[in-house]
């Protein structure tokens, strides 16, 4: 019987750029035991709500996280529309869905890069955040950002959407969907990838549905939950897509479920693109003050199942917003699953539940100095760059 | 089964409480304390509604309520009261593990106690959090930032 070593790594470690402690204990090279201690960065958001009317608290909830941004402001309004029994128009409701879809292809396409770079395949890393800008480039087109696309609003969303931005859309679908398909094929064919991962980080279906796992993670284990068909929202219900799930219970099974729900995704955006309805995108007129009660909002994020709980008190400012992200559900459940793994599978393993780190919204683009030949960029010169690439590329003079 | 046959069946298992629908698939039904864990059990193994989404801990100022909002095809919201002066409930964690999380949340931000809690460690707050100072409680006292951070200039 080898002896039992105990390994904490954390708060700050090299494989998660957010702040979590792991206590693992491990014999030779297993994991014998794991346990996990969060609270290195809880910043209020739920008391902070409590202080703002629900428009500023709209803003605060786009900021939970730099990835599913709009999930928690889809989820905050549909509590909010709610409780003051609005009808939000067609076109909202699809719009909002567009951008839904989009948040989830190219969060998975960043989980998918993020997997790949774990397991040291960064080939497929750089392949699959190449074309993740396809994505990227969408979102700004359809919200003016990166990141938190600020296109909620109570009652329906803030833009609208072109005849010409439509096209723009739709034609650059295709080219995912082919490319997809190929990162498919090298995610579950590639011998060296597939050996990596299958096998590992193991979670079978009892243990998922009783730590209540969800998402990708839960149904990657045979849970077979999805919020999109369990309790619909937004345009679901008239969006034609399958729930995947795999029996596989290990990380490839979670590669198998990503993958194959970017190609959906992929369908749904033409879907909503195609069949998108005419009319107002908003509700014109909206209460400030919202009465008393209590409504749930869940939702679809890229990493599961989403939840707010809001309370009105008959005022501008909630009474109570409380938000349970995908990552809490699922984070104890990872760990758990890193037991009977290798040291070296400890990244990939809680890496594989995909948790969430907040994302910045731009990466440096480092210019050549002319003339000293040195590759560097003053801030004057980004800001010049930027202002000219947009006149340019998007006709927009600042 | 469609929602309305969970309506039904659900003012069957819950004979002495107020079954309220509000929205498509959401029902809130309001128990005793004590009849929490027979209530998550009977729908697990009545209506196979297992998932347990999460529990809102809120502060409505005479008293603490606790929303356990469990989800199948249906969801299900039961609230219970709790008591301000004696702040404890039965805990759901040797039922359904899941529930071990948020009932050290509820614990760490509201100072509600889950009798017979496994692991009762802190979930959010820091290390250094003072004892007894629930920040989610309407009358909490929260403690300030030093006025003057080492090197750096005071707070207006």
């Amino acid at each position: 019987m080898p002896e039992t070593i105990h390994l904490p790594i954390g708060p700050q470690h090299p494989f998660l750029k957010e702040p979590a402690k792991f206590d693992f204990d491990i014999q030779g090279e297993e994991i014998v035991g794991a346990r996990m201690q969060m609270g290195y960065n809880h910043r209020g958001i739920e008391k902070v709500c409590e202080d703002r009317n629900y428009f500023q608290c709209l803003f605060i909830l786009e900021r939970i996280c730099g990835i599913c941004s709009h999930s928690h402001t889809t989820a905050f309004v549909q509590a909010v529309e709610k409780l003051l029994e609005l009808e939000v128009p067609k076109r909202g409701l699809y719009l909002r869905t567009l951008v839904c879809e989009l948040e989830r292809l190219h969060s998975h396409l960043l989980w998918l890069g993020v997997a790949a770079h774990e397991v040291g395949f960064d080939t497929l890393f750089m392949y699959v955040w190449r074309d993740r800008e396809l994505i990227m480039e969408i979102l700004e087109e359809i919200s003016g950002n990166r990141v938190n696309y600020a296109i909620n609003t109570i009652g329906g969303v803030r833009r609208d959407l072109t005849e010409a931005q439509r096209k723009k859309i739709l034609a650059s679908i295709q080219p995912l969907l082919d490319r997809t398909a190929y990162y498919a094929g090298i995610g579950t064919n590639e011998p060296s990838f597939v050996a990596r991962i299958r096998g590992v980080g193991r979670m079978s279906k009892e243990r998922a549905i009783e730590k209540c796992a969800v998402g990708p993670f839960g149904r990657a284990s045979g849970v077979d939950m999805d919020i999109r068909r369990d309790d619909p929202y937004g345009a679901y219900p008239e969006l034609e897509f399958k729930v995947i799930t795999s029996d596989e219970c290990d990380i490839y099974g979670r590669v198998l479920v990503r993958v194959y729900e970017i190609v959906e995704s992929c369908k749904m955006v033409k879907q909503i693109l195609e069949n998108l309805p005419e009319g107002d995108i908003a509700v014109k007129k909206v209460m400030r003050r919202v009465p008393a009660g209590a409504a749930v909002s869940r939702y679809e994020a890229p990493r599961g199942e989403d939840v707010h709980y809001v309370r009105g008190n008959g005022t501008e400012k909630p009474e109570r917003v409380k938000v349970r992200a995908p990552t809490m559900a699922n984070l104890e459940a990872a760990t758990e699953s890193v037991v009977g793994a290798m040291v070296a599978d400890i990244p990939i393993a809680i890496a594989s539940i995909d948790p969430c780190f907040s994302c910045t919204d731009r990466t440096t683009v480092a210019l050549k100095d002319r003339k000293r030949g040195r590759r560097l960029t003053t801030w004057a010169e980004l800001r010049r760059y930027g202002i000219d690439w947009y006149r340019k590329n998007r006709r927009i003079s600042f | 089964m469609t929602v309305t046959d969970y309506e039904t069946d659900l003012k069957v298992l819950f004979p002495g409480s107020e079954v309220r629908r509000t929205q498509a698939r959401t029902f809130w039904i309001g128990i005793e304390r004590d009849a929490l864990l027979d209530a998550v059990k009977t729908l697990r193994d009545k209506l196979g509604i297992r998932h347990l989404t999460t529990i809102v801990g809120e502060d409505m100022r005479d008293h603490f309520l606790l929303s356990y909002i469990v989800s199948g095809s249906v969801v299900v919201v039961l609230q219970v009261k709790v008591d301000r002066e004696k702040p404890e409930v039965p805990t759901l964690a040797l039922v359904t593990p899941g529930a071990a999380v948020y009932e050290r949340e509820l614990h760490d931000l509201l100072g509600i106690v889950p009798v017979g809690h496994p692991d009762l460690r802190r979930q959010v707050l820091p290390e250094d959090w003072p004892a007894g100072v629930y920040p989610l409680r309407k009358d909490a006292v929260l403690p300030k930032p030093a006025a003057e951070a080492e090197g750096g200039k005071p707070n207006a």
